[in-house]
């Protein structure tokens, strides 16, 4: 099977990840930050590397900012729950996965706040524009994602973050398809929140996402519990990581995710990018000369669009075109990618679209055989 | 009398404190510290073989918080 489906998890894991993982099982299978014997300290070290990497990665000198969660939309429930109040508004834009709509519609049906959705543009000045006129009295966030899971659209959100501290907001980014693919120095593009998964361009397993803030200690608590600190007290530590670390972390999982990011730092994000793009370019360019197949973006350029690329061929479902490769040993997602808003904007709310999205470990042979695959797909259509 | 203990606010603090203390030289050694009063219940000191007050003073210029010594 030769993978394209990067942007749903990535596929295969680098060798040190496998590797850093089967230590947590046989080496280092303590409870971290509970005992105080050697085993347990070892384990927490291990899991305290992999907050560092984090926080290096993503330009931060106080690894209690980085918090481990489940995934990237574990991160941004916890964000999004711990810092808005009755009465506040949000603006998100049209392209954000349901990690960021449903919560914020649900706050929303719940009556405890309202949103405004701002469009987004291919010009970064008109997007930031949009969001702008949309700010009122009681706005408290934007939220943004920092690029397309579905048509890899790049979103401006340096000239965002700006915006933010223009007008006092709070900002959360989600990071999603773009952690380890592009770089990102959260405090110096003045992110509040940086949502991401572990398991996508870092390399980590399943199970892995972060939220990193310098604002932990302020948020509301979605989950409280033991926290191997202030034990005696009732009320759950401000101390972070702990206050949004409840229960015993994911030891396995972490350590792997530090192993990815190991990974990803090695490479280095701008080449891992350079290399995706290129194959996702190449097949973009392939596909675009079959009459047949629909793309939705007029250009696929480095710098403003990520690796993930999205398209259908006429008079199929998108479902049938991923089963009809998947028969040719491809493996791509079709569907609606959990993005209504996105699908909408694009026109594709029906039939869905087929997403390509490229890894670390694509080569060029195997774009162009999914180029040959996707041909003779359209052939049948 | 053994070394002087810094009590941490929390083990990711200790971890942070030891590999800063590490990085000037000086050697130190993460306790479980149980049901002490500054700690608010268990939590974890940083065991220091070292002048305690220039240790103080790391931490307080790196800015990491420290609930007391034992």
């Amino acid at each position: 099977m030769i993978y394209f489906d990067n942007g749903a998890t990535t596929f295969p894991k680098p060798r040190e990840v496998t590797e850093a993982v089967r230590q947590a099982m046989t080496r280092y299978g303590a409870n971290p930050g509970r005992s105080g014997h050697d085993l347990s300290i070892q384990t927490s070290n291990k899991v305290y590397q992999s907050r560092e990497a984090a926080a290096t990665l993503f330009g931060v000198d106080d690894p209690s900012e980085v918090v481990f969660t489940s995934n990237c939309t574990h991160a941004i429930n916890t964000a999004l729950k711990g810092l808005l109040r009755p009465g506040d508004h949000v603006i998100l834009s049209d392209l954000e996965h349901n990690a960021v709509l449903r919560p914020i519609h649900t706050l929303s049906q719940n009556g405890i706040i309202g949103y405004d959705i701002a469009t987004t543009y291919a010009e970064p000045r008109d997007t930031v524009e949009s969001f702008h006129r949309l700010i009122r009295p009681d706005t408290r966030l934007i939220v943004c994602t920092h690029g397309s899971n579905v048509f890899g659209i790049r979103l401006p959100i340096e000239e965002l973050a700006l915006l933010c501290r223009e007008m006092d907001l709070f900002f959360l980014v989600d990071a999603a398809q773009t952690a380890g693919v592009l770089e990102i120095n959260a405090p110096r593009i003045g992110i509040d929140f940086l949502c991401t998964a572990g398991h996508k361009g870092l390399y980590g397993p399943s199970g892995t996402g972060l939220l990193v803030t310098a604002l932990g200690s302020s948020l509301d608590t979605l989950t409280e519990g033991g926290t191997g600190s202030f034990s005696v007290s009732f009320e759950q530590p401000l101390e972070m990581p702990d206050r949004l670390e409840s229960g015993t972390v994911n030891t396995v999982g972490i350590l792997g995710l530090g192993a990815g990011i190991a990974f990803v730092q090695q490479k280095g994000a701008a080449n891992l990018y350079r290399h995706e793009m290129r194959l996702a370019q190449e097949i973009f360019q392939q596909i675009k000369k079959l009459p047949q197949v629909i793309l939705y973006t007029p250009d696929f350029a480095q710098g403003s669009h990520l690796p993930v690329l999205s398209f259908n061929i006429r008079g199929m479902a998108s479902e049938e075109v991923t089963e009809a490769l998947s028969r040719q040993g491809f493996a791509l997602r079709g569907g609606l990618h959990c993005a209504p808003l996105a699908h909408r904007k694009m026109g594709t709310l029906e039939q869905g679209a087929v997403r390509i999205s490229v890894g670390a470990f694509n080569t060029r042979d195997q774009a162009l055989k999914l180029c040959d695959a996707i041909k003779k797909t359209c052939r049948r259509s | 009398m053994g070394n002087p203990t810094i009590l941490m606010s929390s083990l990711t603090s200790a971890l942070r404190a030891q590999k800063l203390l590490e990085q000037r030289g000086i050697y130190s050694y993460i306790r479980k510290i149980a049901n002490n009063q500054k700690l608010g219940g268990c939590g974890y000191g940083l065991e220091i073989q070292g002048d305690v007050n220039s240790v103080l003073n790391i931490l307080q210029v790196a800015g990491i918080r420290v609930l007391g010594v034992l």
